[in-house]
């Protein structure tokens, strides 16, 4: 395996995730930004990407022939997704929920349903300043259904995780060796890993910002993960949506570790939480009101501020070796 | 007391309820309700139907308003009601009574709805 997956996730929003997930993608050497926050996607403001491709994306909705349908109800009762509605006279779609499964298609006895497509969103893929792949998946407004869409740009990973045709040329990659005058932080953030990059065995690591919460698109969001961070904050309310966030990481498998942001040393509770439980402190980040007035105007902290960034470098070796054990698992 | 309510209204009213019964708090809330009291005003009998919509991520609303139309509701008195709810309830001509608040009892709000 040369390539590693490496997934930001959080029980609840506002935790500074994506924050992190950028950070680690500006520390990593060869990495992808993927911005599966696809309600809300904000790594670019941070990561000012130069977009140069952009795909759209559609998922199938079906499309029932009122003359076949006997309103037998069998695919109201197959939808897993609460999309279809039984008004008795007919079946009627709420598109919005709709994530084009194709159950209903597929079990419909009389065979009234056909499938139409819908854009639900695009994909935008380009490159920082500084060289980082960045990839990101926008919903359209209204649509509720955000799993097919993560989906969606997680095929971009697959495609070249496999070694198929990958998403990005080589031509693109290698413009990760240019530089200008606003990078050199950034670059000499790179350099300065050099040490820690030649033990660094994995071609490409791909940084997943998932969606907050613990929802079907954080799931699929995080599924595949090599490993995941799991975001939290010191106050109650962010012990408890990090023990939901980690039931769901154990039940698909996912080896994790904990980030406490905004950290509080006077709440005791989650680090015996995290005791008990024997789960991986990774790091903890104590509140500075500096570091949101820099995410505020758009600048990754671990830019301006030199002690931020040699906690990253300390995490990035931290993940590294969890990387590896997965690896020789 | 249903009883004396009795009157030339025909129509099966369906009411959002935080629990089981007549006695029960009215619920603001229609996709998520716990309890929807539909109770027929000729005959002064009520059946309560658990909403499964309380623990549904997202969908509840329309699938609240297909149960409710299940169950023969042409009224719903309740809170709010969501835009896609609203849709579907519109679709099978079930009339929307909203705005009611969640501190009187289902009694209370049949009253008050037979009353206008
Ligand atoms: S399963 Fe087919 S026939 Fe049955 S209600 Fe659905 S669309 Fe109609
Ligand atoms: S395609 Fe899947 S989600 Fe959409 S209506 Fe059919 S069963 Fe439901």
């Amino acid at each position: 395996m040369k390539e590693v997956i490496l997934s930001i996730a959080s029980g609840k929003g506002g935790t500074g995730k994506t924050t992190i997930a950028a950070s680690l993608a500006s520390i990593i050497p060869n990495s992808a930004y993927i911005d599966c926050d696809v309600e809300e996607p904000n790594g670019h403001l941070l990561l000012k990407p130069k977009i140069n491709t952009e795909e759209f994306v559609s998922k199938l909705l079906p499309k029932i022939d009122p003359y076949k349908c006997t309103v037998c109800g069998k695919c109201v009762e197959v939808c897993e997704f609460n999309a279809l509605i039984n008004l008795k006279f007919e079946i009627t779609l709420i598109d919005e929920m709709c994530h084009g499964c194709g159950a209903c298609t597929y079990f419909c006895p009389g065979k009234a349903i056909t499938e139409i497509e819908k854009p639900i969103g695009v994909i935008r893929k380009g490159l920082t300043e500084h060289g980082i792949l960045f990839i990101d998946g926008l919903l359209n407004i209204g649509e509720v259904a955000a799993a097919p869409l993560i989906k969606a740009v997680k095929r971009k990973i697959a495609g070249s995780k496999n070694g198929q045709a990958g998403y990005f040329s080589k031509g693109e990659i290698s413009n990760r060796d240019k530089t200008s005058k606003q990078n050199e932080i950034s670059i000499s953030s790179i350099k300065s890993t050099d040490d820690i990059s030649q033990q660094y065995l994995f071609e490409k690591t791909y940084v997943i910002d998932s969606p907050p919460g613990t929802s079907c698109s954080m799931v699929e969001a995080v599924s595949d993960s090599d490993y995941c961070i799991l975001v939290t904050e010191s106050t109650p309310f962010g012990l408890n949506d990090l023990k939901l966030a980690m039931e769901v990481l154990k039940t698909i498998d996912i080896p994790f570790g904990v980030v406490i942001n905004k950290y509080d040393a006077s709440y005791i509770e989650m680090e015996k939480y995290l005791e008990e439980t024997k789960t991986d402190l990774l790091m903890k980040i104590p509140f500075d009101r500096k570091y949101a007035v820099a995410y505020s105007k758009g600048i990754l902290p671990i830019v301006l501020y030199p002690e931020l960034k040699n906690e990253f470098l300390g995490l990035f070796d931290t993940i590294k070796e969890k990387l590896m054990m997965v690896e020789n698992v | 007391m249903i009883a004396e309510l009795k009157n030339t209204n025909k129509e099966k009213i369906a009411f959002t309820s935080t629990g089981g019964s007549m006695e029960s708090l009215l619920s603001e809330q229609f996709g998520r309700c716990q309890y929807f009291i539909i109770v027929d005003p000729e005959t002064g009998k009520f059946e309560a139907i658990s909403n499964l919509g309380e623990q549904m991520q997202s969908g509840a609303g329309p699938k609240a308003a297909e149960l409710i139309h299940h169950h023969g509701a042409n009224v719903v008195v309740t809170g709010h009601v969501g835009d896609k709810a609203e849709e579907v309830l519109k679709r099978v001509n079930i009339k929307i009574a909203s705005g009611y608040k969640g501190n009187i009892k289902v009694k209370d709000a049949l009253t008050e709805y037979l009353s206008k």
